[in-house]
């Protein structure tokens, strides 16, 4: 209870927020974290595993303790700004923080090394992980999800020259650089003001001015001739051939915003994090990383303590105590790692009246909340020191991710502990700190240097200015220590997010999982939530000690997106609609309008199921669907059905190639049915092919495969057949397609007055007028009967279809959907390409050798079907299957066995109860079926067998009279 | 997303195409069958590739790559 405000609370910024009940003054528009800070809340949180205490260890996107749930899902505390009514609670503990039921889980952590889970539950002889797994899931995990659906997520492209991602020191003087070029600029920045670390240390200048002040001034001055500058933006992730993607959350309502963001070149000036160092207990609230301290006094005017002790082991973090006591924090003791301390420094601090602890490392933290460190000196010599605070600072991490995300290459830098980028890559180049350049002022030459190249690359030429002169700041963050002590013991945390220990690192390491992939994996470190910014370089050098090998040669874990989290409503669409948009036929507004039960169909139509009157089920409503076909009419709505216009002198020469059947002896009014085959022979798609005129065919193919026919069509027209001359149009949609079906079709089409060619015979195709459009009417459908099938302009469809529901109704017409079409075609064993053509059949599986004219010199396929093959035996076939019981409906996909305990030999593909039949049927794919006519075979269910005997696959009319009729 | 230099339509990006690969040839004799239907070269390295601007000129294109640096060559 330590933390407190460096500056008064006005009452006009003052509201009230709670967190974990309680109820809490605040200022609008701070963050939640500052705002626990400032009310001296110091544990904020509960550790992902042993439930301990936490309190707040980063700034921004690098805290790895504190999350919250809002209401509106899992947050950062540090990124979660204060409004009127904010209510928040700490994610990971029950019933609070500050008093967590599961904390108890913290005195068994000795008894849950690395592994723990594998080792206990899975290893040899751990039988138990399925009766434990349920509890052991739900206790893992943080946070829960939102009872309301999340708010929109706006999404938005953008384009420009030059995108700089970070707008600290490097990446205003890169933006600057590019934008005196005339490049495009975007220069986005995850924080709320421009300015990065210039915003903490006021002893920065640029220039004349305070390094804060010229922030700001260049990023007005960039926005106001026109470059973009985007505040509250996490790049999340950078891509191949220049894309980036940042997060936006805009202050106050407006939505957030998803960008993609394709430059032609980029400068990464994402900067570095602090590290924290590695002894024991240093997760305790209280213990926090000294870049952070900062921040929060600098920018958000809290303290966080009223003595603090610094722990370092860079000359840098001289020069940030000195600013944290300047903004008004009391350091009491600075405690260097390292024995020889610069001497203008150290004179620095004195001054100060910081006690300086040289050669001394950090053994333990004391206290919860902190009250005081225990340090050692080279002989062993303890000191404690009484404090409310211990500032870390352990180096810096270079922030590479956006440069590692799309392949570009790291090397470990000796001076920096740490790995940083090797050149430049995919047109992306870094500057500043997180390319190992913190200092100032070569922070600012190589953000110059680095937007100057940028605008070059992205075809300008480069404005010959020079750097902005940067003064102060001139210590080097390079450590010449590393962060994990000799002393580190016990519960010395590396990953504070996964709750990874030294112990755990140098557990696995002896247990052999000694790469640094296996030891992310095995022990967790660097796949929480901060995906191991925080934790990584620690890892790395532990693994190093453990190995006796260099940091470099360890080598870093893969970098992946995303860089900072995002909530997934951002990358993914709440509603789908947009997401994955359904296709409509110009009757689909009909259909739903008469009650259809609407289906996501193939290639995303939304197509009729069918259609219930009140209180009719599924079963009743397709019985009597099938009924008006067979007995009387229906229509339906085949629109959906691939259509190709194939026109040219060599038309028929290239269907004849495309297709496995012969389709350049049919006379033009004919249709035919005609397959598609792959070029190993097996059937790929099945369609009814006419012929229009001599050089011009109407080809349909079935829906779920009309893209995929398209993309073949055109393979073979301009890659395997350049020598044909064709046209070809994908009109699957410029037509629609009604099919009027049953004994009656022909009066009902009569007396709704639309044409109907007399002499018009089965699969012919005859073009006339319906109210003065061309439309095309073929004898033709799937369902066996007397078939006239309308293919209209689109937008003629609803008044056409109206026109014959009006008409049909004296015959009793029923509008059809496709589960009854789906009986339809069982009943006469019509294969459905995807149900029995299922990628292995070929056509004679399929008992569609008819249509197969291997008598002519080539095909696509037509190698494959005259191989021999080294046995013809063990092909499945199609058959039909009459349930023993004929009540009973096979499931489809059961399993086909001769006998109880015989092996698989097939599946059945579709089943349903046939009332033309009058018993339910089945279609099946069996090994040598149709060798089995007659025989009996056994079914495998979900609970038990079924008897079934094998018959033509054919239950309805197996002449095809009716069709033809 | 990697931008694909389509000669006809300029850098699209890549979810605009269907690539084929090395594509499949069409056999015309029954001898070799089986290499021509499944074996590709696959190399590591430049490689001719069949791509599909199916969302855009619809044109099938020879487009040289790099599949071992994913860069497209002139």
């Amino acid at each position: 209870m330590s933390g407190y405000r460096l500056s008064p609370l006005v009452p006009a910024e003052t509201v009230e927020i709670e967190f974990d009940g309680l109820r809490l003054p605040a200022r609008r528009g701070e963050s939640l974290a500052a705002a626990l800070m400032a009310n001296g809340i110091s544990t904020v949180a509960r550790s992902f595993k042993y439930h301990r205490p936490r309190g707040l260890l980063g700034f921004g996107s690098w805290e790895p303790n504190a999350a919250v749930e809002t209401g509106e899902g899992t947050e950062l505390a540090t990124n979660v700004r204060v409004t009127e009514g904010l209510r928040a609670r700490a994610a990971n503990c029950w019933p609070w923080a500050r008093f967590d039921v599961k904390s108890v889980l913290g005195a068994f952590g000795a008894l849950m090394p690395a592994g723990f889970y594998y080792k206990t539950f899975r290893g040899p002889g751990g039988r138990m992980w399925p009766l434990f797994e349920p509890a052991i899931r739900r206790a893992a995990g943080i946070g829960r999800l939102p009872a309301r659906a999340a708010p929109d997520t706006v999404k938005r492209n953008a384009h420009c020259d030059v995108l700089v991602v970070g707008a600290g020191a490097a990446g205003i003087a890169a933006a600057l650089a590019a934008h005196a070029s005339g490049a495009r600029v975007f220069l986005v920045e995850e924080g709320d003001a421009p300015g990065g670390r210039l915003l903490d240390r006021s002893d920065l200048r640029v220039g004349h001015e305070v390094g804060a002040v010229w922030a700001r001034r260049s990023a007005e001055e960039m926005t106001t001739s026109g470059a973009r500058v985007l505040l509250r933006t996490a790049a999340t992730g950078r891509y191949e051939g220049g894309l980036v993607v940042a997060y936006e959350r805009p202050a106050g309502d407006r939505p957030a915003c998803l960008w993609k963001i394709r430059a032609r070149a980029i400068v990464l000036a994402t900067g570095a994090i602090e590290r924290p160092l590695v002894f024991a207990d240093n997760d305790r609230p209280g213990v926090v990383l000294l870049a952070a301290a900062l921040a929060y006094a600098a920018r958000s005017r809290v303290a966080i303590g009223r003595h603090a002790v610094a722990v370092v082991n860079n000359d840098a973090a001289y020069e940030d105590v000195m600013a944290l006591v300047r903004e008004g924090v009391h350091v009491r003791h600075l405690v260097d790692m390292r024995g020889n301390p610069d001497a203008r420094l150290a004179a620095g601090l004195s001054g100060l009246g910081v006690e300086l602890h040289a050669g001394f490392a950090p053994v333990s933290a004391m206290g919860c909340p902190v009250y005081g460190l225990r340090i050692a000196g080279a002989g062993g010599a303890y000191r404690d020191l009484a404090c409310d605070a211990v500032l870390m600072s352990g180096g810096s991490t270079p922030l590479v991710h956006l440069h590692s995300h799309a392949g570009g290459r790291l090397r470990h830098s000796e001076e920096l502990h740490a790995f940083v980028p090797v050149g430049a890559h995919d047109g992306a180049r870094s500057a500043g700190a997180c390319n190992g350049r913190a200092e100032l002022a070569a922070a600012l030459a190589d953000g110059h240097a680095a937007g100057s190249l940028a605008a070059t690359e992205a075809g300008l030429v480069a404005h010959g200015g020079g750097a902005p002169v940067g003064s102060g700041g001139t210590a080097s963050v390079h450590p010449s220590a590393g962060a994990v002590p000799e002393v580190a013991r016990g519960k010395a945390f590396v990953d504070f997010a996964a709750d990874v220990t030294v112990a755990d690192l140098r557990l696995a390491a002896r247990e052999g999982y000694d790469s640094v992939e296996l030891l992310k994996r095995y022990t967790t470190t660097g796949m929480a939530v901060d995906q191991g910014r925080i934790a990584n370089l620690s890892a790395i050098e532990i693994l190093a000690q453990a190995r006796g090998a260099a940091p470099g040669d360890v080598g870093t874990t893969t970098y992946r997106p995303p860089f900072v989290p995002l909530p997934f409503v951002a990358i993914a669409d709440a509603g789908g609609a947009l997401l994955r948009p359904s296709r409509t036929t110009t009757l689909t507004a009909w259909h739903e309008a008469a009650g259809a039960v609407m289906y996501e169909s193939g290639a995303n139509w939304r197509r009729p199921g069918y259609y219930p009157r009140s209180g009719e089920g599924l079963e009743a409503a397709v019985r009597r669907e099938c009924r008006a076909v067979r007995q009387a009419v229906g229509i339906y709505d085949s629109s959906p059905l691939g259509k190709f216009e194939i026109s040219g002198p060599d038309a028929a020469a290239f269907l004849d190639f495309v297709y496995a059947t012969r389709l350049s002896d049919l006379a033009p009014g004919r249709g035919r049915y005609a397959l598609q085959l792959h070029e190993d022979g097996r059937l790929f798609d099945d369609g009814i092919v006419f012929r229009l005129a001599p050089d011009r065919y109407f080809v349909t193919t079935t829906t779920g495969n009309a893209d995929a026919c398209h993309q073949r069509f055109e393979y073979c027209r301009q890659v395997l057949r350049q020598d044909l001359s064709i046209g070809l149009l994908n009109v699957t949609e410029q037509w629609a397609d009604i099919v009027v079906c049953g004994p009656a079709a022909r009066q009902t089409i009569a007396d709704a007055g639309l044409p109907m060619p007399e002499r018009l015979a089965f699969l012919g195709m005859a073009t006339c007028r319906i109210a003065e459009r061309g439309v095309r009417v073929a004898r033709a459908g799937f369902t066996g009967e007397l078939s006239f099938e309308y293919f209209v302009p689109a937008n003629a469809a609803p008044e056409i279809w109206t026109r014959l529901l009006e008409a049909g109704r004296r015959h009793g017409i029923e509008p059809v959907g496709s589960e009854a079409n789906h009986v339809l075609r069982i009943e006469k064993g019509f294969i459905s390409v995807g149900h029995e053509a299922d990628g292995i059949c070929g056509p004679d599986d399929l008992g569609l050798s008819f249509a197969v004219h291997a008598d002519r010199p080539d095909f696509v396929g037509r190698q494959a079907l005259l191989r021999d093959r080294s046995s013809p035996h063990g092909r499945p076939q199609l058959v039909g299957l009459f349930a023993r019981d004929p009540g009973f409906v096979l499931p489809e996909g059961a399993a086909v066995l001769r006998t109880t305990g015989d092996r698989t030999r097939g599946y059945v593909t579709a089943s349903c109860h046939s009332e033309a039949a009058g018993r339910s049927v089945a279609l099946a794919l069996i090994e040598d079926g149709r060798s089995l006519s007659g025989q009996d075979v056994t079914l495998a269910l979900a609970d038990g067998t079924a008897g079934a005997r094998v018959v033509a696959p054919v239950f309805y009319d197996p002449r095809g009279e009716r069709q033809r009729g | 997303m990697r931008l694909v230099p389509c000669p006809h339509c300029g850098p699209r990006e890549a979810g605009e195409f269907v690539c084929l690969g090395e594509g499949s040839t069409h056999p015309v004799h029954a001898d070799g069958l089986a290499d021509a239907l499944y074996t590709r070269t696959n190399a590591k390295g430049p490689a001719e590739e069949l791509w599909w601007h199916k969302f855009g000129c619809r044109r099938w294109l020879r487009l040289r790559r790099n599949s071992a640096s994913n860069e497209f060559l002139p």
